[in-house]
């Protein structure tokens, strides 16, 4: 009877944490549907529109933002504000005409509405915002915040739009013809056309998916833990449960008798999850349906719980029952149905390993290739800083510094631009759809600055070099390209560098380009990382970059901190001797916090990276295949105590162990061929080796199983 | 006595759960516009640790970000790619068209 109460005491804690957890995961869900309210803030008004303002060259900034402040309307600009540590925060900045702003509500709380905006805007303290932002010194008002929530502030648009023009805009209240007389007068101090301000030039995505996955993980686990439970329960009250059909109770008597105190203990929770949720949402009782539903949500759980394991009652055989004998059919279910997951887990697991080991073994050919770069320097890691603008995409203050900076050192030795693009087949075939002059034959496109190709025995003239520092872009094109091939590509690249090249450099005035044929002798190293991609190149084209020919994509990549930017150090002294704090301060870079590593530490930390993943993988995976190994054993035990007997008589009359325990062995020998299959088809290299692996140890599992049987015997 | 075998199973079923939770692969992707075309952006997390940003178009300069992660623009045609190990935290992702 001790067992029995422990088992009911753990499946009323179970349910207790379920509904816990599910309280959580309805809180997690109100999260989410804030921050999505908070992203699309203003937009709900029937006369609002979006503008997204791309000011790069700074052109009548303090004209623009008269513009904009002056109108009617309520002019709303979110920016999402990212550091290396902490979570993300949103940034909301607010002016124009308040009395127009709409309210900030979700699942009925009002967050801040056009009075708390007002009285922002009356603030004498510019910094003044609603909300908290690092410290509530300027703070005038609090906002509620919700568990596993964003941070979001509020603040004054007119104080901080001339850092930085650029960006979206939600104009909220002007009628047809405002907004169209709005649009123009936009268009004609910004250089943008009013199809332009209306497009969307980038956005963001905020994921906090780990937070619902193991949320989610842990309901289904625990909800599994109070299925297992029910069964031992049922289980153990199998003799119970015949004498009193013999006593003349209905199966549904049974479950009632079994399993409703369970589902009355249930509802309970509803209330717990009711008091609970008003202490922990952040926003009281303000959430309260948010909390019954979920309270309800594990009330279902517990149901459907209930249910299957109800099903034991439902076939259990009177007169087995009575004796106590377990039935065995609905254990056979049970066990057989573990088995199935773990497998098709397995099957899963293993297939999905097989990426990162992958991963691995390229870059550990890629470092091999890469040996003789290993020592160089490459950008590692930025900070935002004061450029949150930059990193998410609404200015380019951050590529401004970064290229001051490099302009001031890129004639010293030992600093390079060094980046390679590969233009597959299927790349040209791609661009053939939306052009109609694209190269025909795969190539590599080599940017390479004039002191690494002076370093690396690619010698151009002086005359050459002095073309690409003056402003002009120099391509070098192979020698032994026939003519129509060299035409098509010259046409190709005058297409790409002139459309849209409003770069702050002499190239982005003057767009000279300027073609040269070189003979190439040598292979030459292309930097790409990819192993579909050629390591080295006997007639790359290259484009002899600097500072002043820079087109917006050389521009923007400076800062690239990926293996494949175009920042390079040939060592760690040249490195220090052009990153010191001074330096960094002079330009503004000292608030990014930048950081190179040599290229074979980046590697070696994305190597350990995937090791990790990999470690991860290989212990779920032998912990699945001992599972299945212990389900195994249990569904032998069941099958041969259920068939004790049968299987006595049969090995006296000289029946083999294969003859007896064949059933057993058809079965896995038929999974583990479907298993087998499964990875044939999802190709997975890995799969095909362990599953393979798998089936034997069960063979093994099963023959050492018979062999100990047979001793007891 | 029976049940032995059953405890056993569930206690190895609530360990694999809880490692399978790391595996889980998050991939959001989405068609979004550039002046009237379509770009493509795939981002989320793999393995549950790293945050990725994966933009293209044929037709237009384009960038992608996962947290503080720069791809550098990229030309027409050629895929942006930035990847970054945020562990358990917040993954961000953004795209940008020039």
């Amino acid at each position: 009877m001790n067992i029995r109460k422990n088992i009911k005491f753990s499946i009323k804690l179970i349910i207790v944490i379920q509904a816990v957890l599910c309280l959580l995961m309805a809180i997690f869900f109100l999260s989410e549907n804030f921050q999505t309210n908070v992203e699309n803030y203003g937009l709900s008004d029937e006369s609002s529109f979006t503008i997204n303002l791309d000011n790069r060259k700074k052109s009548n900034t303090e004209e623009i933002a008269q513009l904009l402040l002056s109108q009617p309307a309520t002019v709303i600009k979110e920016n999402m504000e990212i550091s290396q540590n902490s979570s993300p925060t949103i940034q909301i900045s607010v002016g124009g005409d308040l009395q127009k702003a709409p309210s900030l509500i979700t699942n009925n709380v009002t967050f801040f509405q056009k009075e708390n905006l007002i009285k922002l805007s009356k603030s004498s303290d510019p910094k003044a915002i609603i909300g908290e932002n690092l410290g509530s010194v300027h703070s005038i008002m609090k906002l509620p915040h919700i568990l596993f929530g964003i941070n979001i502030y509020a603040d004054k648009l007119d104080t901080n739009i001339n850092d930085n023009i650029s960006g979206n805009y939600k104009i909220v209240g002007l009628n047809f013809d405002q907004q169209n007389k709005f649009l123009k007068d936009l268009s004609k101090l910004s250089g943008e056309s009013v199809s332009d301000l209306q497009q969307q030039k980038m956005g963001f995505s905020i994921d906090n998916g780990n937070t619902g996955i193991i949320l989610l993980s842990a309901i289904v686990i625990i909800a599994i833990i109070l299925l297992i439970l029910l069964v031992i329960y049922v289980l153990s009250s199998i003799k119970e449960i015949g004498n009193l059909s013999l006593l003349g109770w209905s199966k549904r008597d049974l479950i009632n008798g079994e399993m409703g105190t369970y589902f009355t203990f249930s509802l309970y929770t509803v209330i717990l999850n009711l008091i609970l949720g008003t202490i922990i949402s952040g926003i009281g009782l303000k959430g309260i349906n948010v909390y019954v539903i979920s309270g309800l949500i594990n009330v279902l759980i517990v149901i459907s719980m209930i249910a299957i394991a109800s099903l034991i009652i439902v076939g259990s055989n009177i007169l087995n029952a009575i004796r106590g004998k377990l039935p065995k059919k609905i254990l056979y279910f049970f066990a057989g149905f573990l088995y199935i997951i773990l497998s098709v887990g397995l099957v899963v697991t293993s297939s999905g390993l097989d990426k990162p080991v992958d991963e691995v073994r390229q870059n550990e050919v890629m470092l091999s290739n890469w040996s003789k770069v290993s020592n160089y320097e490459t950008l590692k890691s930025v900070s935002p800083g004061n450029n949150q603008g930059t990193i998410s995409g609404s200015d380019n203050k951050l590529d401004n510094e970064m290229w001051n900076w490099y302009k001031s050192i890129e004639k010293k030795d030992g600093v390079y631009l060094a980046s390679g693009q590969y233009y597959s087949q299927s790349t040209l075939d791609n661009l053939q759809l939306t052009r109609e002059k694209v190269p025909e034959n795969p190539f590599t496109l080599l940017s390479f600055s004039p002191n690494y190709l002076k370093d690396h025995n690619i010698i151009i003239s002086k005359k050459i070099e002095n073309i690409a520092y003056s402003g002009t872009r120099v391509y070098l094109i192979p020698n032994q390209w026939s003519k129509n091939k060299k035409d098509l590509y010259k046409d190709w690249i005058k297409e790409n560098d002139l459309s849209s090249a409003d770069v702050n450099t002499i190239f982005g005035k003057k767009k000279k380009i300027q073609f040269i044929d070189y003979q190439s002798k040598q292979s030459i190293f292309t930097w790409l990382t990819e192993s579909n991609e050629p390591n080295v190149d006997k007639e790359p084209v290259i484009l002899v970059t600097t500072a002043n020919n820079m087109g917006t994509v050389e521009y923007g990549s400076l800062r690239a901190n990926v293996l494949t930017g175009p920042l390079k150090f040939n060592n760690a002294k040249t490195l220090n001797k052009y990153t010191s704090h001074s330096i960094m301060k002079k330009y503004q870079l000292d608030d990014n916090r930048i950081e190179f590593v040599p290229v074979k530490e980046y590697v070696s930390g994305l190597q350990r990276d995937l090791k990790q993943i990999i470690a991860l993988f290989i212990g779920l995976i032998a912990f699945i295949i001992f599972t299945i190994a212990l389900i195994l054993i249990t569904i032998a035990i069941i099958f041969s105590l259920s068939n004790a007997e049968f299987l006595f008589i049969k090995k006296i009359l000289g029946f083999s162990d294969y003859q007896l325990y064949k059933p057993l062995i058809i079965s896995v020998l038929t999974l583990g061929i479907i298993k087998l299959i499964t990875v044939l088809i999802l190709k997975s290299k890995l799969g095909l080796v362990l599953i393979p692996a798998e089936l034997i140890l069960e063979f093994i599992v099963i023959a050492i199983f018979i062999r100990l049987h047979r001793i007891k015997k | 006595m029976k049940f032995k075998g059953l405890k056993k199973v569930v206690l190895s079923f609530v360990a694999l759960l809880s490692v399978g939770t790391v595996g889980t692969t998050v991939v959001q992707a989405e068609t979004v516009h550039y002046k009237g075309y379509n770009v493509s952006w795939e981002h989320g997390r793999t393995w549950g640790v790293n945050s990725y940003s994966r933009v293209m178009t044929s037709k237009f300069r384009h960038s992608a970000t996962a947290n503080t992660t720069f791809s550098g623009i990229k030309a027409p045609g050629v895929v942006a790619y930035a990847q970054q190990n945020v562990g358990t935290g917040t993954a961000t992702a953004y795209w940008r068209c020039y």
